[in-house]
């Protein structure tokens, strides 16, 4: 019911926005996504990893090259963002889900700092800080109105995202979501339990990769460009910061912090420099204070 | 009454460093039989149990469990064939409800892979996982944090999530430690009832003697890693041997 509501209001939300607005909300709706993503990793399977902004870089690019060298179809684009983040995934994550908490951190950073050296060391392939740009693509295989157009990009990033949700939620609550969280709670109870602890943890990291593949395949698809910064480690780092805002114990969660700190950066952006600072500030206080993050704080409300 | 031989060692030993914390053991369980484990601390009595459940790899010897040989299996597969146990330090997933720790392992024992079916599309995982906490008294809890419950009902939460794996084998790890003499004979009642209920075979480490001499049909004292002595609880009870090193006779 409150979901029917909320999804009703992000339906008509454009009717109330400037083309700027439409714009911003795409972005958000976008990195909302990537955060969720993320989330399959850190919140529900417990594996801190600091590596993420390589699988939404690799998800963009691999988007970019099925729309320069295969098809002007946004659909086919986002295919392939699923399919190049999902290997990459698969490739990082067979070494990373061999080791635990700082190991697993340093492991992740290190993967994404090599593919960060790499994108930017291959100027040909990737085009380095320029990037690469693709004239927009038509909503349907060369059919439909314009993914340039503000609006068509809110819907477009909407859907993706809201389909991932439904997605995310099902598997929140589905039998293999147990045995990510049984996994996260105890290894040792999982491994009683039955469940190869390592195939679980590198299962999730994989899903946890595709899904922030996908976000950049919609980043790339309704920016119509990419770069090489993408891959750097700061975009690591704000899934973290969205996930522990926004709450780590939910679906929704890191989707809400990461509306929240594009939103508040956006809007003091005008009269403060280094965002980072009260953003940081506000990192510190939700960490001592609400340990479980916003969503947490809500979900402690008595519902009656 | 006990039946085939369904978990047997031969010459088990385990090496830490300079330490042969279970040298040579070669134990032999019956289908359906109650054995305690029993030994002064350092025994080796943790060592052996973590050998059999494949927590901790073999170093010298092998395992057998219902005909096969399982030295190198690693722990999940021996769950999964049936061999299940407790840890001494409890063991539990925390912030999942004590309903949400049994369904994970009667989800695994129907044998289906969990992957994104509803959890309420699986009644028969619900109703295994309710029958279990039942049998360990623990229906009224069932959606209470397990976490946030106290320490001798995570200990049985820990029985009712091995019983959930429908196991042939339970391998309990002091299961009464930190608990009143009270909690601790309903355990063992309860105890006695799954085994007569799903022909059970139990192997358990327990230090009162009171419990082993009361539950088990046959006890095996483990003394400095090696079997000091095998027998029913009265033959065990009046080894000169036994008495020496463990039940302070003289």
């Amino acid at each position: 019911m409150t979901a029917g509501v909320v999804l009703l209001a992000l339906v008509l939300l454009p009717a109330a926005l400037s083309r700027f607005g439409r714009f911003f909300a795409a972005e958000i709706f976008t990195w909302a996504l990537y955060a969720m993503g993320f989330n399959i990793c850190f919140g529900m399977t417990g594996m801190l990893s600091f590596g993420h902004a390589a699988f939404f870089a690799s998800g963009a690019y691999g988007a970019t090259f099925a729309v320069l060298y295969l098809v002007r179809d946004p659909w086919v684009a986002l295919a392939a963002a699923v399919v190049a983040a999902t290997a990459l995934a698969t490739l990082v994550g067979f070494f990373a889900v061999r080791v635990v908490s700082h190991s697993f951190v340093i492991i992740t950073i290190t993967f994404s700092l090599v593919l960060l050296l790499l994108a930017h060391s291959q100027k040909d392939v990737t085009g380095g800080d320029d990037g690469l740009l693709f004239p927009p693509l038509a909503l349907v295989a060369g059919a439909g109105p314009s993914l340039a157009t503000p609006l068509v990009s809110y819907y477009v990033a909407l859907a993706v995202l809201v389909a991932a949700y439904a997605l995310l939620r099902r598997l929140s609550c589905s039998p293999l979501g147990l045995v990510f969280q049984a996994v996260r709670d105890s290894e040792r109870r999982a491994t009683l339990a039955g469940y190869d602890v390592q195939r679980y943890r590198w299962l999730a990291f994989v899903l946890s990769g595709s899904v922030a593949g996908l976000a950049g395949g919609v980043y790339a698809i309704t920016h119509a460009q990419v770069n090489a910064q993408l891959f750097d480690v700061t975009v690591s780092v704000d899934a973290v910061i969205w996930t522990l805002i926004g709450g780590a114990g939910s679906v929704l969660g890191p989707a809400v912090g990461a509306a929240l700190v594009l939103a508040f950066t956006h809007a003091v952006s005008g009269w403060i420099v280094y965002t980072q600072i009260p953003v940081g500030i506000l990192l510190i206080l939700i960490v001592i204070f609400w340990p479980r993050g916003l969503s947490g704080v809500w979900r402690s409300w008595p519902a009656s | 009454m006990a039946g085939e031989l369904i978990l047997e060692t031969r010459g088990l030993g385990r090496r830490f460093g300079g330490l042969l914390a279970v040298n040579a053991v070669s134990l032999a369980l019956r289908d359906g039989e109650i054995r305690a484990l029993i030994g002064p601390n350092g025994a080796g009595k943790t060592t052996l149990i973590n050998l059999l459940s494949g927590l901790t790899p073999a170093s010298a010897g092998e395992i057998r469990f219902r005909g096969a040989d399982v030295t190198a299996w690693p722990a999940a597969r021996r769950a999964r064939a049936g061999l299940a146990r407790t840890m001494q330090v409890t063991a539990i997933c925390p912030t999942l409800t004590v309903l949400e720790n049994v369904w994970l392992s009667a989800q695994r024992s129907l044998g289906r892979p969990p992957a994104l079916a509803s959890r309420t599309s699986l009644r028969g995982v619900d109703e295994r996982s309710r029958e279990c906490l039942a049998v360990v008294g623990l229906a009224a809890r069932a959606d209470e944090p397990a976490g946030s419950i106290g320490h001798g009902d995570q200990r049985l939460l820990e029985i009712a999530m091995a019983l959930a794996l429908r196991p042939r084998v339970l391998l309990l790890d002091e299961p009464t430690a930190g608990m009143s003499v009270k909690e601790s004979w309903e355990i063992v009642t309860r105890l006695r009832e799954i085994r007569d209920r799903d022909r059970l075979t139990v192997l358990i480490v327990e230090h009162d003697m009171e419990i082993v001499m009361e539950l088990a049909e046959r006890v095996t004292v483990l003394h400095l890693g090696e079997t000091l002595a095998e027998g029913t609880p009265d033959e065990v009870a009046r080894n000169a041997d036994v008495q020496r090193v463990y039940l302070g006779g003289r």
